[in-house]
């Protein structure tokens, strides 16, 4: 339905410079996970140049302190936030919110925004958030983008409650009524939401992807044992692939196999619940197949620290070709 | 190649893969069961294929995708057409044709963001919904075409598409020529259900996108094409045209309330069937103030758990029968004629049960009397109970009375004299009771007192038995009680058939194959796996009020638990409780109108208090599928007092401690004191890790 296409490459972080020596703006966002800022630190500690920030902060996050202005200033410090610098104020689990705020910050930019370098960390948004700002930033048209991730070292405690699977808004794809349901299922630890989207969707055909090699190997096959209900179906488990937990691009590569054998004859929808390097692949795989629809269990309840320490970070360098 | 598939079929599990969702129109047809009870009278003389909408109400699993699938035209055809009949004259003898279509929770929750009013969003989904129905109309068309039921010349197809084309969009300008066909039709309303999405996509992103179509009023399409498509084909002149639609709760209320208003004013020949959850209508309204929907006057209503629970036998019957289309499937199963899940699941017994926990397997009469008395006094738990008792009141001649007490052909009937003990009955009167029972005066009047108290409490003896002798387990097992602990839900049967099946398969080979059976103790592990899952997953998935229905479930688990060892067991086999819900607070009763929607609870007719004056009270059971994880009863026999507002409220939304404080105050102290402590059991939280 579009004619964007988007390469990529991804590479660790700490050699960043050698793709970008200066960004227009930094996008980055709070949190209580410890992870939330080598992104930014690795960037400024390699020596790029960064013009503008632009920060969310997550209302969740400075509720759950127990002193908000405290930890309010702590986070300005972290990011050396300046005057010109943005703090965008938003909820969580409201990414248009989040979209409207990021559009009223550049707005005054957006005639020349489609040359500007956007460095997004996305490590500790929800993937809902990051998936809506991709669409956005892929209609303007962007030409690049610089996206960093930080893996965890540790998770901590996953979703709290109850869950509620919708359409990631943006991504409700466009169904052809002839064709059957097939749902795409990127695992990840928590096998509830898997089982939850699969009865929500009641898919002709079920395709989980699970993420290996893992981050580590403490993660290994930790998502296999964690979906065990759902891989104990034999129709589910006979279908079971593998891509890199941390390559978006591997990913992408991996559900454009599965498109290309199965688009004749399924209607295909993709559940991001696996690691969100694998997310940002099952994103930009929607956003060249938008016929595609893209499903996210949001959970009722926040948890401020669902991750300790830090592992690798990653620069992914994409670029977008878009004949729009 | 053939002797591969052979051996590949003897493990396959014949319960394996039963979701209808997921099964394609030939596996609908293979597995399909006619459920006279709700096709008969029996459901309130409801025609389900006649003009008055209908609406089939249910848990996740009870049939009612099955029912809408196998309504639908693409199945109704294939199966005429399997049944080696002319399939020409399908139309002939079809009193209506039905169109399927799936409410999908994940997309219609996409029809609405900050950035588009209600307003906006009410006139997009109507738009929405007719295109929806409109195409499914035309792929009707397609497949009666197909199948050849009905014959369209080029020039009939052309006049037909400038017709529909007309309603469709009137703006469109219509060139009739050999292009005009349905499939033009098809394609003109896929691309406008493509330009719905884009509005819903780009709607994310900005509050400017401007939605440039024509727009459909309610109805346009749903009553109008059909009055032209029977104009122009009279094969399906007087044809009730049904629309099937399924899981109506995923619709949000504005949604429902479009649809309501569609139901209200249906235009023959359309009707409607809506499949839904129990409490799935967020409303009852229609989109005209003041006017709803009123059952029997603007639709009627099947509870299908109802049905399939107050027809047991029927019920029983239709278990019977899918089991069995099951099994046929299986040739291991079918050529060695292991098809009655009945003999395959067999029967036991509380008295037979009773024995296998007393002496580790059924006694005949003839080993019971060559059994040593001494060696049975010295070693059965339970009359050990009984010594303590005797010895307190009597310990000159306490040797004497056991003797006379004792009674090892049923050991449920010695849990009865403890019982009668407890409740401070005097030795003589127990055994004087005991004695008329045993030598059958049936006659007495002491008799039917005895025989009344047996029946009332045996299988509540039968749990606290169990309990003295640790870690044995009670059973869940036999084709009945797999049936009972189904509550009215054909899945839950087909889960535990399912989950016994795998451990049959893997460990009872021999016994499956040759004796056409499977042991208690493996259908016993089958059902605590299922109804873990139910317990451990399903409640904990439900997305409205879960961490509030599982507390409260967790709760009454205790509560009943405790209730069952008793020591007087005043209310033998606890498995439902009364509330004015009018009394609760709305949050309250959302969680209780949730915990039915999702079937942890089943709301039961109402009934008067216990206290002379209380209003009716609404009347709630734990799903009996809980009943192996909880170690319960699944009978539904004994209920509690009425829960106050604040005992309700407490199990629902307390602390750790308030939860702890309602359970203590409305459980019963164990019995016996090595039992665990029903704060144990709340803290603990888990009877897996026994």
């Amino acid at each position: 339905m579009t004619d964007l296409r988007i390469n990529g490459l991804i590479d660790h972080a700490e050699n960043a410079r050698k793709y970008l020596k200066n960004a227009d703006i930094f996008m980055g966002s709070i949190s209580s996970e410890e992870r939330f800022d080598r992104g930014w630190i690795i960037s400024t500690d390699n020596g790029i140049r960064i013009k503008k920030k632009i920060i969310y902060y997550f209302n969740e996050v400075l509720k759950a302190s127990h002193d908000r202005s405290a930890e309010e200033r702590r986070f300005d410090t972290t990011f050396q936030l300046t005057e010109q610098d943005k703090k965008l104020y938003v909820d969580i689990y409201n990414e248009v919110e989040g979209l409207t705020a990021f559009k009223d910050c550049i707005k005054d930019d957006l005639t020349k925004f489609h040359d500007k370098k956007i460095l997004l960390d996305f490590s500790v948004m929800i993937k809902p958030y990051f998936f809506l700002l991709l669409k956005y930033l892929s209609t303007i048209p962007l030409k690049e983008l610089y996206l960093l991730y930080t893996e965890p070292s540790l998770y901590d405690e996953f979703t709290r409650g109850t869950i509620s699977g919708k359409d990631v808004p943006g991504y409700s794809g466009a169904k052809d009524p002839t064709k059957k349901d097939a749902l795409i299922l990127l695992l990840g630890f928590e096998g509830d939401r898997a089982l939850e989207v699969l009865n929500e969707v009641s898919p002709n055909l079920t395709i989980p992807v699970n993420g290996f090699p893992a981050y580590r190997p403490v993660f290994k096959d930790r998502s296999i044992l964690e979906n065990k209900i759902l891989l104990e179906e034999e129709d589910i488990f006979k279908n079971l692939r593998f891509a890199p937990a941390n390559d978006p691009f591997e990913t992408k590569k991996v559900l454009e196999d599965i498109y290309s054998e199965f688009r004749n004859e399924y209607n295909i929808s993709v559940a991001p619940l696996g690691t969100k390097p694998m997310a940002l692949g099952s994103c930009l795989f929607a956003l060249e197949h938008s016929e595609c629809r893209i499903i996210y269990p949001y959970p009722m309840e926040y948890l401020p620290k669902s991750s300790l320490g830090w592992g690798n970070t990653w620069i992914y360098v994409m670029k977008f070709l878009n004949d729009i | 190649m053939e002797e591969k598939n052979e051996e590949e079929t003897i493990t396959q599990n014949p319960f394996a893969g039963f979701n209808a969702s997921l099964m394609n129109d030939e596996d609908i047809i293979k597995f399909w069961i006619q459920p006279h009870i709700l096709f008969g009278k029996q459901a309130y003389g409801i025609d389900l294929t006649g003009s008055i909408p209908v609406v089939l109400m249910g848990g996740r699993g009870t049939g009612k995708t099955m029912l809408l699938r196998f309504m639908s035209n693409d199945v109704q055809i294939k199966n005429h057409i399997s049944r080696n009949r002319d399939v020409k004259k399908f139309l002939k003898k079809a009193k209506y044709i039905g169109v399927y279509y799936r409410f999908d929770g994940t997309s219609m929750a996409s029809f609405s963001n900050r950035y588009v009013s209600e307003v906006a969003w009410e006139t997009l989904f109507k738009h929405y919904f007719e295109l929806i129905i409109g195409q499914k109309y035309i792929m009707m068309l397609f497949n009666l075409k197909k199948e050849e039921c009905i014959v369209l010349n080029p020039e009939q197809e052309q006049k037909l598409v400038v017709q529909l084309l007309n309603i469709i969009d009137p703006n469109t300008k219509i060139e009739v020529n050999e292009n005009s066909c349905l499939e033009h039709i098809f394609n003109l309303i896929q691309k406008k259900i493509n330009n719905v999405f884009e509005f819903v996509n780009n709607s994310a992103l900005s509050k400017n996108v401007q939605f440039e179509d024509y727009i459909l009023n309610s109805g346009d399409l749903i009553f109008g094409m059909p009055t032209i498509i029977q104009n122009f084909i009279q094969e399906i002149q007087g044809k009730n045209i049904i629309i099937l639609l399924d899981e109506y709760e995923n619709l949000r209320e504005l949604q429902q309330k479009i649809i309501n208003t569609l139901i209200k004013h249906t235009r023959l020949p359309v009707s409607f069937r809506i499949g839904t959850r129990i409490n799935g209508f967020k409303t009852f309204d229609t989109l005209n103030q003041g006017e709803f929907l009123m059952v029997d006057a603007d639709y009627r209503i099947i509870q299908f758990e109802d049905i399939l629970l107050a027809k047991d036998k029927e019920f029983r019957k239709l278990l019977k029968k899918i089991a069995r289309r099951k099994l046929e499937l299986i040739p291991s199963f079918k050529n060695s004629n292991i098809i009655d899940i009945n003999n395959i699941l067999g029967h036991i017994n509380p008295e037979e049960e009773a024995m296998i926990v007393v002496f580790g397997k059924i006694m005949e009469k003839q080993e019971i009397e060559k059994y040593s008395i001494d060696k049975y006094i010295l070693e059965a738990k339970h009359i050990n109970e009984i010594i303590k008792i005797v010895k307190k009141n009597n310990p000159k001649q306490s040797e004497l009375i056991l003797r006379q007490i004792i009674y090892p052909q049923n050991p449920l009937i010695e849990m009865l004299n403890l019982l009668l003990l407890k409740r401070d009955y005097k030795i003589e009167e127990v055994i004087k009771l005991f004695k008329t029972y045993t030598i059958g005066k049936k006659t007495n009047i002491d008799f039917k007192k005895y025989n009344d108290l047996y029946n009332k409490n045996k299988l509540g003896l039968l749990y606290q038995l169990i309990s003295l002798n640790k870690p044995k387990q009670k059973l869940y097992a036999g084709f009945d009680v797999f049936c009972m602990l189904s509550s009215g839900i054909m899945r839950n049967f087909l889960e535990l058939c399912y989950q016994c099946f795998n451990t049959a398969l893997f460990s009872e080979t021999d016994e499956l194959f040759g004796k056409g059976r499977i042991s208690f103790s493996a259908q016993t592990e089958g059902a605590k796996i299922r109804s873990t899952r139910v317990y451990e997953d399903t409640i904990d998935r439900i997305p409205e009020y879960g961490n509030e229905i599982k507390s409260l479930v967790r709760s009454l688990g205790a509560i009943y638990s405790a209730w069952q060892m008793d020591a007087r067991l005043s209310e033998p086999e606890l498995t439902y409780f009364c509330v004015d819900k009018t009394s609760l607070s709305e949050e309250a009763r959302k969680v209780l109108d949730s915990a039915v929607r999702w079937s942890a609870l089943q709301q039961k007719k109402s009934m008067k208090g216990k206290s002379p004056g209380e209003p009716l009270l609404d009347v709630y059971a734990l799903n009996r599928i809980l009943a192996p994880y909880f170690e319960i009863s699944y009978r539904l026999r004994g209920r509690i007092g009425r829960f106050t507002k604040n005992d309700i409220e407490s199990m629902m939304f307390g602390s750790d401690s308030e939860k702890q404080r309602v359970v203590t105050k409305l459980g019963r102290e164990p019995v016996f004191e090595e039992k665990i402590t029903l704060i144990d059991f709340l803290v603990r939280g888990d009877r897996s890790e026994d």
